[in-house]
C-alpha cells in the first residue's frame, strides 16, 4: 500500500493525548560514577577505576593478558590512548590488530579472542556503556570476541537515560550528527533458553571488563 | 479454547511453564516492585503512546521522513500478506539466499518464515530459544522462553543429529549454537529484526535483547529489514529512552537488558559501520481498525509478557491453547482484532477477570475491562432464555424465593447423581471436583421475616 | 468518612448468602449488632447482577440493577459481606443505568454509600477489632480479587483479622492468586477453575491451616464446594463468620 493511502486509514483524534507528566520517572543518581560501578558489577561485568588514562590502558591490557589472549582487536580509543597503545601492548607481549566498525572486515575479526574499545558514553542510572557506529568505532569489538574490555573516561558518564538523546545530538561529541546506530551494553551476552540455566557468551562476549579512569 | 485442560500427558509442560513464569515473576518483583516508580514510568509511557495514537498519521509521516532522510526505505503493509510480499521482494532484490532473524512476534504474526522458505531463501532464527524450536519444528512456548519446554537432553539430541555430537550441558549446547549461528551471521545477505519501539522525531528504532543476536542481525548483513507493528511508535527519542528502560524492567526486573540498539537508517553510511541498506516495514493488519474501536487500549502493549506471567489461567492452560502468536490476557484481547475467526471468540471467556494482569501491566491496560467488553459483544443469543429467566428471578423477591424452594429438590437430586450420570456439558465439568452446595429452600430474609413474625405474633 | 454511630446501615445480603449461606448473613448481622448497630434489611432485595454482567449479559444485568436500586432506594449506608458485589455496585451500576437518568443518579449516590463489611467496620466506624477470638485451629485468609483488587480494599480485612485475639493468622502462600471462581468462568472453564480451586486449597494446607477464611461470597461458595469433595477436613468460613468469632 502506498504511504498516503496507509496514513489515510489511520483514525485521528479517537484517543486524547494527555498532558505529559513533567520530568523523568526517577531522579538521577547523585554520584554518577558510584552508581555506574555498582550497576555494572551487578550484571556480572568486571569494573575497575583508575586515576589516569594510561593507568587505565595498562589495566585493560593486563586483563586481556591474564585471560590468556595473545592478540586483541582494538577500536579507536581516542588520540591520547591510541598513541599509548602500541608501546603498552608491546611491553605486555600483546599483539594489537586495529579493528573498527567496518563490516567488510568482520570475517577477519573472527579469530580475535579479545576486543578493546573506548566507550563513547555511559549511563549511570541503568548501568550501561554506549558504543556508537562510526569508522573506528567499537561496536564490532564489543560484540564479536568472547571477551570485551571497554575503556571509559568518567567525564563521559551521563547520569540518566534522559540525558542520552541530547548527548547523541551534541555537535561537539558527534560532529557528523547523531550516529546511525548506537548500542547500549548493559551486561554480558546471556541466555536462559535451555531449562532456564543462565549461560554467558551466547552471541556477544561472555566476559566484559570496564576500566574507568577519573 | 479447548475445554479439556490439564491434559495428563502435558503435565510436564505445565510444570515447565509454571517454573519458568515463577522465575520471571521473582525477577520482576525483586527489580521492579516499587509502586511509586512503577506508577511514574506508567504515567509517562502511557502519555507518550497516547500522544502518538492521537495523531498517528502525523507521527508516522514524521517517522517515515526521518528514516528516508537517513538513507532508509519505508514500506507500508496493509496486512500480513502485503508484508510478506514486500519482505520477500527486498530479499530477492538483495540476491539473498540466506537470512538471519532476531526474535519478533510481529514476524510470527505475519507467518514470514514459510513464505521466504517457499522462495528458496534459508531463514535462520538466531535467538537461542527460537533457533531450537525452529530446528525442532515446534511453535514457541512463551515469548521470553520459546524453548522452555525442552529438556537439555532433547536439545542435545537435536543438535547432535543436525550438527555434531554435543553433551547435554547448557554451556556446551550454547557454545555449539554460537558457532553455527556465527557462521550464519557472517554469510547472510539480509538480517531481519522486529522493533520494540521507534521514535518518530528522529526515525530511530530500538532493538532490545540479552543475547546479542539482534545486534548481529542489524549489523553484519548488507541489508537490514526491521518489521514494526504500527502501534510501536512513540513521538520522541526521550520517549524511546523511557521505553528502552521500562521494557526490561517489566519483563525481567532489570533497568536495562544486555543490549539495546538504537538504529536510525543505514549505519553503513558511517563508512561501512553497519548495513548498506535499511528497510522498515510498517504493518497494519487490523491495528488501524482496532484504534477506531473500543479495544484501542491494547495498542499500548509493549509485549513485555508480564500479563502472561501473572495470569493463573495462562499458567494452567499454557501458550498453545490460545491458538495464536499472542497468548495470555493480551493475546485474548489482541488476537481477535488481528484475525477474526470462531476459535477466537472463546478467548474472552477464558478469564476470571481477577485483575492481576492489569495490576502488573507496565502500561496499565485495563485487560479485564477489554475482555468484559468483548463478552458483552459476544453474549450468545442461543442462551437467550437463560439470562432472561435469571434476570427475572434475580430482580423479583417473590420469584427468587419460589425459585429457591423449587431448587431444593432439584439440587438434592443432582447431588445424589454419580458424576458419570450427569448430562454432559457445563454441569458435568462443574461437578467434577465439587460437591453441590446444600440448599435449604428457604432464604435468609425469609427466615428472618419468619422469626420476626413469630416474635411479634 | 468519620464515625457515624447514629446512622443505621442497611444490609445487603447478596443472592448467594440469601439462598445458600444464610449463616454468613447471620454472622455479619451479629458482628454489626455487637458493634451497637441495628441494621435494617430492605425486604425487596435480591441481587446486584454481577454474574450476569460478567457473562456479558448487559440487558439482564440492567434489569437486576434497576431492581437493586429500587430495593435500596434512600439508604444512608449499605453494608454487604461481598467485596465483589460492592465493587460491581460502585463501578458498574451507575454506568449500566445511564438509560434511566434518575435511577442512574440514585445509583451513583448509593454507590458512594455502599461498603463491604470489613471496609465499613474499619473505615467508617474506625474500629480495628471486632473484639472476638480468632479461630481456635490454625487458620489463614484468602484475599479475594473482588475485595482486594476490584474494590481496592487491601487493608481492612487484614487489620480486622489481625485484631482478633488468640491464634495469629498464618500467611497464605501465593495469596494474591485468584481462587478460580470468576462467576461464569467456573461454568465456561470448569477444569481450569477446578485446578485453580485445588491450588488454593493446597496452599491453605501448605500454610498448615485447618481453617480457611474467605473474604468474598463467590469465592466462599467455590472453595466450599471444592473442599467438601477433596478436603472435607478443611473448614471454610467466611470473613464475616471470622469477625463474629465463629470457630473460636
Amino acid at each position: 500500500m502506498d504511504r498516503a493511502a496507509f496514513l489515510a486509514r489511520l483514525p485521528k483524534g479517537v484517543v486524547k493525548a494527555p498532558v505529559r507528566p513533567p520530568g523523568p520517572p526517577e531522579p538521577p543518581p547523585r554520584d554518577a560514577l558510584a552508581a555506574l560501578v555498582e550497576k555494572l558489577r551487578a550484571t556480572g561485568m568486571g569494573v575497575h577505576v583508575l586515576d589516569s588514562a594510561d593507568q587505565a590502558l595498562q589495566k585493560a591490557l593486563a586483563l586481556i593478558k591474564e585471560s590468556g589472549a595473545e592478540r586483541l582487536g582494538a577500536a579507536d580509543l581516542g588520540p591520547e590512548l591510541n598513541e599509548l597503545l602500541p608501546q603498552t601492548a608491546r611491553s605486555l607481549g600483546l599483539e594489537v590488530v586495529p579493528a573498527g566498525d567496518d563490516r567488510a572486515e568482520a570475517k577477519s575479526y573472527e579469530p580475535l579472542a579479545a576486543g578493546l574499545t573506548r566507550a563513547d558514553l555511559a549511563v549511570a542510572q541503568v548501568g550501561a556503556l554506549l558504543q556508537a557506529a562510526r569508522p573506528g568505532g567499537g561496536r564490532l569489538m564489543s560484540l564479536m570476541p568472547p571477551m570485551h574490555v571497554a575503556l571509559l573516561w568518567a567525564k563521559d558518564i551521563l547520569p540518566a537515560m534522559a540525558d542520552l538523546p541530547p548527548a547523541l545530538q551534541d555537535q561537539e561529541r558527534f560532529p557528523d550528527g547523531m550516529p546511525p546506530a548506537v548500542s547500549l551494553i548493559g551486561g554480558p551476552s546471556k541466555t536462559g533458553d535451555i531449562e532456564a540455566v543462565i549461560v554467558l557468551g551466547v552471541h556477544g562476549p561472555g566476559r566484559v571488563e570496564v576500566v574507568i579512569w577519573n | 479454547m479447548k475445554k479439556r485442560l490439564m491434559p495428563v500427558g502435558d503435565s510436564k509442560r505445565a510444570d515447565a511453564l509454571a517454573g519458568f513464569t515463577e522465575r520471571l515473576r521473582n525477577l520482576r518483583e525483586s527489580g521492579f516492585s516499587d509502586p511509586g516508580l512503577i506508577s511514574a514510568f506508567r504515567e509517562r509511557a502511557r502519555a507518550a503512546k497516547l500522544e502518538y495514537l492521537s495523531r498517528p498519521d502525523h507521527y508516522l509521516g514524521m517517522l517515515a521522513d526521518g528514516v528516508e532522510a537517513r538513507g532508509g526505505q519505508v514500506h507500508f503493509a496493509a496486512d500480513a500478506d502485503e508484508a510478506r510480499v514486500q519482505i520477500k521482494a527486498i530479499c530477492q532484490q538483495a540476491g539473498a539466499s540466506q537470512v538471519v532473524k532476531g526474535k519478533s512476534m510481529t514476524c510470527e504474526e505475519i507467518e514470514l518464515n514459510p513464505s521466504l522458505e517457499a522462495a528458496g531463501i534459508q531463514i535462520t532464527e538466531t535467538d537461542m530459544g527460537e533457533f531450537i524450536i525452529q530446528l525442532a519444528g515446534e511453535p514457541p512456548f512463551h515469548i521470553l522462553g520459546p524453548a522452555m519446554h525442552k529438556t537439555r537432553e532433547e536439545v542435545a539430541e537435536l543438535f547432535s543429529r543436525l550438527f555434531e555430537p554435543v553433551s547435554p550441558e547448557p554451556a556446551d549446547l550454547t557454545a555449539l549454537a554460537r558457532k553455527v549461528l556465527r557462521r550464519r551471521f557472517m554469510e547472510a545477505e539480509v538480517g531481519i529484526t522486529g522493533v520494540n519501539a521507534m521514535a518518530c522525531d528522529s526515525g530511530t528504532l530500538a532493538v532490545i535483547t540479552n543475547e546479542g543476536n539482534g545486534r548481529f542481525c542489524s549489523t553484519l548483513p548488507r541489508v537490514h529489514i526491521a518489521v514494526m507493528g504500527l502501534e510501536k511508535a512513540v513521538p520522541t527519542l526521550q520517549d524511546l529512552a523511557l521505553i528502552s528502560s521500562l521494557l526490561p524492567r517489566a519483563s525481567l526486573g532489570w533497568p536495562i537488558s544486555s543490549y539495546v540498539s538504537w538504529i536510525s537508517g543505514a549505519a553503513g553510511r558511517a563508512h561501512g559501520a553497519g548495513p548498506e541498506e535499511f528497510h522498515l516495514v510498517i504493518l497494519d493488519n487490523g491495528r488501524s481498525q482496532a484504534l477506531a474501536g473500543p479495544y484501542w487500549e491494547i495498542l499500548l502493549c509493549l509485549r513485555c509478557s508480564s500479563c502472561l506471567n501473572y495470569c493463573p489461567v495462562y499458567n494452567i492452560a499454557g501458550g498453545h491453547e490460545y491458538g495464536s502468536v499472542y497468548a495470555g490476557p493480551m493475546g485474548s484481547v489482541l488476537t481477535p482484532l488481528l484475525r477474526g475467526g470462531p476459535g477466537d471468540e472463546r478467548l474472552s471467556q477464558a478469564s476470571t477477570l481477577c485483575g492481576r494482569c492489569k495490576e502488573k501491566c507496565p502500561m496499565g491496560i485495563d485487560l479485564p475491562g477489554l475482555l468484559l467488553k468483548r463478552r458483552q459483544e459476544q453474549a450468545p443469543p442461543l442462551h437467550r432464555l437463560m439470562p432472561k429467566l435469571a434476570a427475572e428471578i434475580l430482580s423479583k423477591r417473590g420469584l427468587f424465593e419460589s425459585a429457591c424452594r423449587l431448587a431444593r429438590p432439584l439440587i438434592n437430586a443432582l447431588s445424589r447423581l454419580d458424576d458419570d450420570h450427569l448430562p454432559p456439558g457445563p454441569w458435568r465439568g462443574w461437578r467434577q471436583g465439587r460437591e453441590l452446595p446444600k440448599i435449604k429452600g428457604s432464604t435468609l430474609l425469609g427466615d428472618l421475616r419468619h422469626r420476626k413474625g413469630r416474635e411479634n405474633g | 468518612m468519620n464515625n457515624l454511630p447514629t446512622l443505621q446501615p442497611r444490609f445487603f445480603a447478596t443472592c448467594l448468602v440469601d439462598s445458600l449461606y444464610p449463616q454468613v448473613g447471620q454472622a455479619a448481622l451479629r458482628v454489626l449488632s455487637r458493634l451497637g448497630l441495628k441494621p435494617g434489611i430492605p425486604p425487596k432485595q435480591v441481587c446486584c447482577g454481577q454474574s450476569l454482567y460478567k457473562a456479558g449479559q448487559v440487558e439482564a444485568a440492567r434489569k437486576v440493577a434497576r431492581a437493586w436500586v429500587r430495593a435500596f432506594s434512600g439508604s444512608a449506608v449499605i453494608v454487604s459481606p461481598s467485596g465483589s458485589c460492592v465493587a460491581h455496585v460502585r463501578h458498574a451500576l451507575p454506568q449500566l443505568l445511564e438509560p434511566w437518568p434518575e435511577l442512574a443518579l440514585e445509583a451513583k449516590n448509593l454507590a458512594a454509600r455502599t461498603f463491604e463489611l470489613s471496609q465499613f467496620i474499619f473505615r467508617v466506624l474506625g474500629r480495628e477489632s471486632t473484639g472476638v477470638q480468632a479461630p481456635a485451629q490454625p487458620w489463614t485468609y484468602h484475599p479475594s480479587c473482588g475485595l482486594h483488587r476490584s474494590l481496592g480494599e487491601d487493608e481492612a480485612p487484614y487489620r480486622l483479622l489481625d485484631g482478633l485475639s488468640g491464634r495469629a493468622r498464618l500467611e497464605l502462600p501465593d495469596a494474591e492468586l485468584c481462587c478460580g471462581f470468576g462467576g461464569p468462568f467456573s461454568v465456561s472453564h470448569p477444569e481450569i477453575s477446578s485446578r485453580m480451586m485445588a491450588d488454593k486449597l493446597d496452599a491453605a494446607r501448605q500454610a498448615g491451616a485447618e481453617v480457611l477464611v474467605v473474604g468474598d461470597v463467590g469465592c466462599f461458595m467455590h472453595l466450599s464446594c471444592g473442599a467438601a469433595k477433596s478436603d472435607p477436613d478443611l473448614k471454610l468460613i467466611h470473613l464475616a463468620q471470622a469477625l463474629a468469632g465463629e470457630e473460636a
